[in-house]
């Protein structure tokens, strides 16, 4: 590691890297810190069905270790108390190069354009921090187009363009249609909805030197097995490194940004393990810092990071960092049909609607709803055995050995409206391994967006009953804080800087050199996964960060040499 | 911890039938290994499972029935789920010995080398 840099890059996950790449390749030299490792075949490679990032009962596979690193939860009741980041509540992501592109199911949905004008729309309900985003999806547009081609997106271009505007057609075709999504294809010609095949960013043909799919039985929550999901790192990590611009340090936690006397950002202090696990500090300096860390920790940074001339936080004046803490409350809810419907084969998502994203009856917003990545058998028996069967004995294994294959999943993420009374702030007592004050999450969910959840769970059981289910169930009801892998909203973007934690670029309001460039800049989380828009932002943001324009390599881009 | 009682009231929380249940697949294995890991646990089931007077002398259908008059008590409650995940889990875990319980309903790993298939190789990044 420098003593200086241009640019230091705090998280490499979805946003991270791709920031990273840019400002390399825009001739910067670029710190880029990741608190997790960088796994290779030995430590990210056993298929434990029961640690894992989608089911972690005893622990998970791609971070934060799971000593060490608890946070606070506070319940609606008001009871704070401790967790570890395999356990529920605990809101975890990834903590790894590659953040939870690593291991995600890679749906790489756009957001819809009345998605991001979602207050004009619906009106702001009380106690909400309903907001527009301050720029159209046309404005976005462009970058999605540039994320699906530099990432990788296999997808249905047709049925997309049906429902998105300025869409220029996916690199790659669908994911096969698979028995479950040809049943519940008849069910939606019942219902009169569209349907679509989801956007995945996996390779369903060979591409960038990397294998297509080989439709294996384990895929969201798992490294693949042929290195067929497009990640940020074996995309991004590659361009960030080949430029010979980009230092990457891991297990490297940041402690604080630092700021000088007049509170302008100078670079960060850092503690780096050793092998050993021995730590030492850094405090390399930089013209600017780019928090890429997740919506939580971000805005645990931001919080840990206060100055003389900003002693609540840095970008924190009007007390807005870590509220609005929001991800995708839902509902898992299940249908059992008479013949087999599941095979075996994934990644298992196969068809999607957007019939149910927005114009609903009595409620705000919506969201996509889809079939499930394939079930794990163990998954299967958590999450979804009826609640009405005996958890043990002759029956319950009867139920696994019957219906197993003959149960399929629909899933929806709840455009949720944000609550600023859903935080994450420094828990005033709880360390970490560093000695760093932890999250403290607290709050819930807005009684819109369990409304607006429970208005899609019904319809979920519409869909499967119109495909032929002899019945339905749903599990997995919500109603505490929702954030998640799908976390966001703790630093929002804005045009009015009381209102809003940065400009919209991404950049904190008060500070020139100080950007945050993850979900935490979604002012409000779409019906949609977020990866995209993760991405999409990042593109965007880091490009106008070096003065690039839309579609030009960022390699081209006008600017001042490196510092040395 | 009776190993006998253990072992019986597993084999009822997942019985054999006409495919194998979890003693077949040895599945108490997997259970000791997790309350060797957490003892308070593995106390409160040797408490339980010594309340459950003359159960090895009982036919399947009265140790059913005797277990169903205990099954809201949370340490049977959570023997039940050991023993379920133990047995559904990948044959790693030591509960689902040759991965029997997925032939069962017919799931695949899919994998090119096993259950346990690595990843390949991202080790290329330049340290520093």
């Amino acid at each position: 590691m420098r003593d200086r840099y241009d640019s230091i890059v705090v998280g490499a996950g979805a946003g991270g890297l791709i920031a990273a790449a840019l400002l390399a390749e825009s001739g910067r030299r670029v710190l880029l810190l990741e608190r997790g490792p960088l796994e290779t075949s030995r430590s990210l490679a056993p298929r434990d069905h029961l640690r894992n990032q989608r089911l972690s009962t005893h622990g998970h596979n791609a971070g934060p270790d799971v000593e060490g690193n608890p946070r606070v939860i506070v319940d609606a009741e008001g009871i704070a108390r401790q967790v570890a980041p395999h356990e529920p509540g605990y809101q975890n992501n990834a903590a790894v190069v590659g953040g939870g592109t690593t291991v995600y199911g890679g749906q790489a949905w756009r957001y819809l354009p009345r998605d991001f004008t979602m207050a004009s729309e619906y009106g702001v309900p009380d106690r909400s921090s309903l907001t527009d985003w301050p720029m159209g999806y046309g404005d976005l547009a462009p970058w999605y187009a540039r994320a699906e081609r530099e990432i990788g997106v296999a997808g249905d271009s047709p049925g997309t363009a049906r429902h998105w505007p300025q869409t220029d057609g996916y690199p790659m075709p669908p994911v096969a249609r698979g028995p479950a999504g040809a049943v519940l294809a008849k069910g939606a010609e019942v219902l009169g909805i569209t349907t679509l095949a989801p956007p995945l960013l996996i390779n369903t043909v060979p591409r960038a030197g990397r294998a297509a799919c080989i439709e294996c039985g384990s895929c969201v929550g798992f490294s693949c097995p042929v290195d067929a999901k497009n990640g940020t790192w074996n995309t991004m990590l590659p361009r960030a490194l080949a430029t010979g611009a980009c230092d990457l340090v891991t297990r490297a936690m940041v402690e604080r940004v630092t700021t000088d006397g007049d509170g302008r950002v100078i670079g960060v202090s850092v503690l780096v393990a050793d092998a050993e696990g021995h730590l030492s500090r850094h405090t390399p300096l930089a013209r600017e810092v780019i928090l890429s860390a997740g919506a939580i920790e971000t805005a645990r940074l931001l919080l840990a990071s206060g100055s003389g001339a900003e002693p609540e936080g840095l970008g924190n004046g009007h007390d807005l960092v870590g509220r609005n803490l929001q991800g995708h409350a839902s509902s898992r809810v299940f249908g059992l049909f008479d013949d087999p419907v599941a095979n075996d084969l994934g990644p298992g998502v196969s068809i999607a609607t957007t019939a149910w994203t927005h114009g609903n009856p009595d409620v705000i917003g919506g969201g996509m709803m889809a079939n499930d990545f394939i079930l794990l058998p163990v998954a299967y028996w958590k999450q979804a055995l009826p609640p009405e069967v005996r958890r043990w004995g002759a029956d319950a294994k009867a139920h696994m050995r019957h219906n197993y294959r003959r149960t399929i999943m629909l899933w929806s993420p709840v455009h949720e409206i944000p609550s600023p009374d859903a935080r994450v702030t420094l828990d005033p007592v709880v360390n970490d391994r560093f000695g760093l004050a932890v999250a403290r999450l607290s709050g819930r969910v807005h009684a819109e967006t369990l409304r607006t959840g429970a208005f899609l769970r019904d319809r979920a059981a519409g869909w499967l009953s119109a495909s032929g289910a002899n019945r339905v169930w749903s599990t997995g009801g919500f109603g505490g804080l929702s954030a998640g892998q799908h976390q966001a909203g703790t630093a929002r973007m804005g045009t009015d800087p009381s209102r809003s934690v940065t400009d919209p670029f991404g950049r904190v309001w008060g500070h020139d050199n100080l950007f945050v460039c993850d979900g935490a800049l979604h002012p409000t989380n779409g019906g949609f996964n977020p990866v995209l828009t993760i991405m999409a932002l990042a593109l965007r943001n880091t490009s106008a960060l070096v003065g690039a324009a839309v579609g030009t390599p960022a390699d081209a881009a006008p600017f001042p040499p490196a510092e040395q | 911890m009776a190993h006998d009682i253990l072992d019986a009231v597993i084999d009822r929380i997942i019985p054999a039938d006409e495919d194998p249940g979890a003693i077949a697949l040895g599945t108490p294995g997997y259970v000791r290994a997790r309350l060797a890991l957490d003892l308070a646990l593995a106390r409160r089931i040797e408490t339980g499972l010594s309340a459950l007077t003359g159960f090895a002398g009982m036919d399947t259908a009265a140790r059913d029935a005797a277990l169903v008059a205990i099954e809201d008590q949370s340490w049977f409650a959570e023997l039940a789920e050991l023993t379920a995940e133990g047995f559904w889990a990948d044959p790693g875990n030591g509960g689902n010995h040759g991965a029997g319980s997925w032939a069962i309903i017919g799931y695949r790993h899919g994998l090119p080398r096993g259950p346990g298939d690595p990843m390949p190789q991202v080790d290329d990044a330049r340290q520093v």
